[in-house]
């Protein structure tokens, strides 16, 4: 018997260890892809179903840059801080790379939704990928 | 004999307790780091910061869609009400390799384009006088700088920063840069734009 509770207790550590140790994996993000400019392909368990890609809308403006709006809806009762940043791709698919593409942070409050722009730095660019993560400290130093 | 089971499933639970912390993210192997990461943060500019206010301004002027071989000159940048460094330069290199890129508009600082002209540079002190006084800057001297000058606009910055004291033993710090880009030739504001960045650090 007492050989029985030492068990779950350490079951429960290995449980408890598994949850804190593991937290980046939730952290890796989601990455919402247009393909052909006719689609947002989105993963449909964006950070664990806490949001969900509402709409999306991609344009050619005037000025001939491709402009991107993705709307982001918090589904949890609960404040989140993210951060996004756009990449670039020109029609053979390869990255028009730019000074542009940063982490930009981003609060979304419970059950709010979020516009995400992007706006692309050159007019080679035929296509996007929007990145998101959640914003963690950095645990480096 | 009976024990043999009991002891796989203690042994199951020490190795899900103490070895799965190997499934965080590891050390880095070598001192170099992605520049891509948040890096150190501070109350004052760190590089991120840097990146966030010009991709702010890069993005703004990019969306304007401004002519295509427009030259943008980097002129005064007021940062009197940052008790902080302001690297000026960095961002307007930072600005100038942006939208080389980009390929439209060429970026260079006003210093650069007024070289060996004493007539210009005069022009550009007057200028610059004006915009530190916070007066409204003479279309006449913008027209003529342009012309001597030879560039399209002048873009003109201002850099401020709140500091606030909040619960935690934390500081709360707001820095606001705005941006006029002016239009030499018609002396009209050309657009106006404003970049927040607010950052909660531990002192």
């Amino acid at each position: 018997m007492k050989n029985i509770v030492v068990l779950c207790v350490l079951v429960a550590c290995g449980v408890a260890g598994m949850a804190t140790s593991c937290r980046h994996v939730i952290s890796a993000g989601i990455t919402v892809e247009s393909y052909g400019q006719t689609q947002v392909k989105a993963s449909p368990t964006i950070f664990g179903r806490q949001f969900r890609v509402v709409q999306s809308a991609i344009a050619r403006g005037d000025n001939g840059l491709l402009q991107v709006t993705i709307t982001l809806a918090n589904l949890k009762n609960k404040e989140c801080q993210v951060e996004y940043r756009y990449r670039w791709l020109d029609d053979k698919g390869i990255e028009v790379r730019t000074g542009m593409s940063i982490w930009t942070p981003l609060t979304v409050g419970a059950l709010e939704q979020k516009l995400v722009s992007g706006i692309a730095p050159s007019r080679n660019a035929a296509d996007f990928i929007l990145d998101m993560r959640y914003s963690f400290e950095s645990t480096r130093w | 004999m009976q024990r043999t089971p009991l002891s796989w499933l203690l042994a199951i639970g020490l190795v899900a307790g103490f070895s799965l912390p190997g499934c965080r993210t590891s050390l880095p192997q070598s001192g170099y780091v992605s520049p891509e990461e948040e890096g150190v943060m501070t109350v004052e500019l760190d590089d991120h910061d840097y990146d966030l206010a010009t991709a702010g301004i890069a993005r703004e002027m990019t969306q304007r869609g401004l002519p295509k071989g427009f030259v943008v000159a980097l002129g005064p940048v007021d940062t009197r009400e940052c008790p902080y460094d302001v690297r000026v330069i960095q961002m307007q290199k930072s600005l100038q390799v942006m939208f080389n890129k980009e390929n439209t508009l060429k970026f260079m600082s006003a210093v650069d384009a007024m070289a060996g002209g004493t007539a210009v540079q005069e022009i550009y002190k007057i200028i610059q006088f004006n915009w530190m006084k916070g007066d409204p800057i003479d279309v006449q001297d913008l027209q003529t700088f342009g012309k001597l000058a030879n560039v399209s606009g002048i873009l003109f910055g201002r850099v401020s920063s709140l500091e606030r004291r909040i619960p935690g033993g934390k500081t709360e710090i707001t820095y606001r840069f705005v941006w006029e880009l002016s239009n030499t030739q018609t002396g009209l504001l050309e657009l106006s734009h404003e970049e927040k960045i607010r950052k909660n650090v531990r002192p």
